[in-house]
């Protein structure tokens, strides 16, 4: 066997115990046949990471492609952003926290974790119109199921989900009234509806409030611990 | 699609079969992933990262024999890339025994995922962007995908493995006179 096939089925691990040996002691003997290895071993590496750049490419485009709610949030935050521009020079001077841009920037509705919503399948429950709504952004429409569901029984989940639609509706104090009821009670949902309540108590220029529920945040839960230092960095 | 027949088409860069993976485990692992620390965009770009370790790891071979199932094994890569992430924020001490779901394999391939190229294999990587598409093509069915001669010969439609073999040495010949010509 001549050099070079020596090498080639050595990258294609195809080499027999016996090439294995004078492969070796070439590879310890010979500097150019060493170079030559070590030459085609960096090719290999090269080439897998071209290959991985480009399929890293794809998924990115799949992402792109099949997840709208990641754009629509992008684009929400790039509205508002563009939208605050005008009137920057308003709350430069006014204050140094901007509690409204900040509630703007971390305000979402909280995504619809109890109906899983099947485009196509027509069901006509109250729950199933709700968060039909609810997902398709037809806030008020939602608000009057979120109350129709929460009259036949009162429901905590169901009065989080009311209380973001309110958020959504301008109706902060109301909201809050909610969130705080929720919050008597020790449940999983606590942390979420502490995360609304700071920023509802944002969104009335309560920073002393906010801060004080974030802080809380911070120490008890994981729940968006990214957006809550982030979030209490700002209004330090 | 059967686990047996997804790699396979992992293996032939079938980018349905890719996009299939991908869309299909995606929620969960993101559900999965909220246990931990980490930013959405970073749990997003993990599975992005495992899925392509993954097809890597379809395309050498390596889980030719897969026990597992697919998606266990998939999953186990991108826990083993949360954990690393997780460990480089500092933001919690791992109290979790890693050692009975990561076997060496994905050890090690998560953990050479990550390398950077040498300044060596940088140039290199330069100049092989400079060459033309045949010699990516054959190069990269070579080095990355472990095809001998013929295969190549008939993927490419080439008429004999002489041509291919001395096509081979050409697009080599041209890389390593640009690279240590400088």
């Amino acid at each position: 066997m001549n050099k070079d096939e020596l090498i080639a089925n050595y990258i294609s691990k195809t080499l027999s115990l016996e090439a294995k040996k004078e492969f070796d002691h070439l590879l310890a003997t010979d500097s150019e046949f060493a170079k030559e290895v070590a030459f085609q071993n960096n090719l290999k590496a090269v080439i897998k990471k071209e290959e991985r750049k480009t399929v890293k490419q794809q998924l990115r485009n799949f992402e792109a492609e099949g997840n709208s709610s990641f754009n629509y949030r992008n684009w929400f935050v790039a509205a508002t952003v563009i939208a605050l521009l005008g009137l920057t020079s308003f709350w430069y001077f006014n204050s140094s926290i901007d509690a409204e841009k900040l509630y703007a920037e971390n305000f979402e509705p909280y995504r619809n974790v109890v109906q899983p919503i099947v485009r196509g399948e027509t069901k006509t429950d109250l729950k199933t119109k709700a968060f039909t709504a609810y997902e398709t952004k037809k806030y008020t429409e939602a608000l009057l199921y979120f109350n129709e569901l929460l009259k036949e029984n009162s429901d905590e989940t169901i009065a989080f989900y009311k209380a973001n639609v309110l958020l959504k509706l301008n109706k902060t104090e109301e909201a809050i009234t909610i969130l705080e009821n929720n919050l008597k009670t020790t449940d999983s949902l606590d942390a979420k509806n502490n995360w609304y309540l700071a920023l509802a108590h944002l969104r009335l220029n309560d920073i002393e409030n906010s801060k004080m529920i974030l802080n809380e945040l911070d120490t008890s839960t994981l729940f968006k611990n990214k957006e809550v230092r982030h979030l209490l960095k700002q209004l330090d | 699609m059967t686990d047996k027949a997804v790699i396979e088409a992992l293996k032939n860069r079938d980018q349905n079969a890719l996009k299939q993976i991908y869309s299909n485990n995606r929620l969960a692992f993101i559900g999965f992933a909220k246990k931990y620390p980490i930013a959405r965009e970073d749990v997003i770009d993990i599975y992005q990262d495992a899925i392509i370790a993954l097809r890597d790891n379809a395309v050498n071979g390596t889980i030719d024999d897969l026990k597992s199932e697919l998606k266990t094994y998939l999953f186990s890569i991108g826990k083993y890339m949360i954990y690393n992430k997780v460990k480089q924020q500092n933001k919690l001490h791992l109290v979790e025994d890693r050692s009975h779901f990561i076997n060496k394999e994905i050890e090690l391939s998560v953990n050479t995922y990550n390398n950077e190229l040498t300044d060596k294999q940088k140039q290199l990587q330069t100049a092989f962007k400079t060459l033309g598409q045949k010699c990516k093509d054959v190069l990269t069915l070579f080095y990355y995908r472990g095809f001998d001669l013929e295969e190549i010969m008939k993927e490419l439609n080439y008429n004999t493995k002489d041509v291919v073999k001395s096509q081979k040495s050409r697009c080599l010949k041209t890389l390593r006179d640009l690279i240590f010509k400088s």
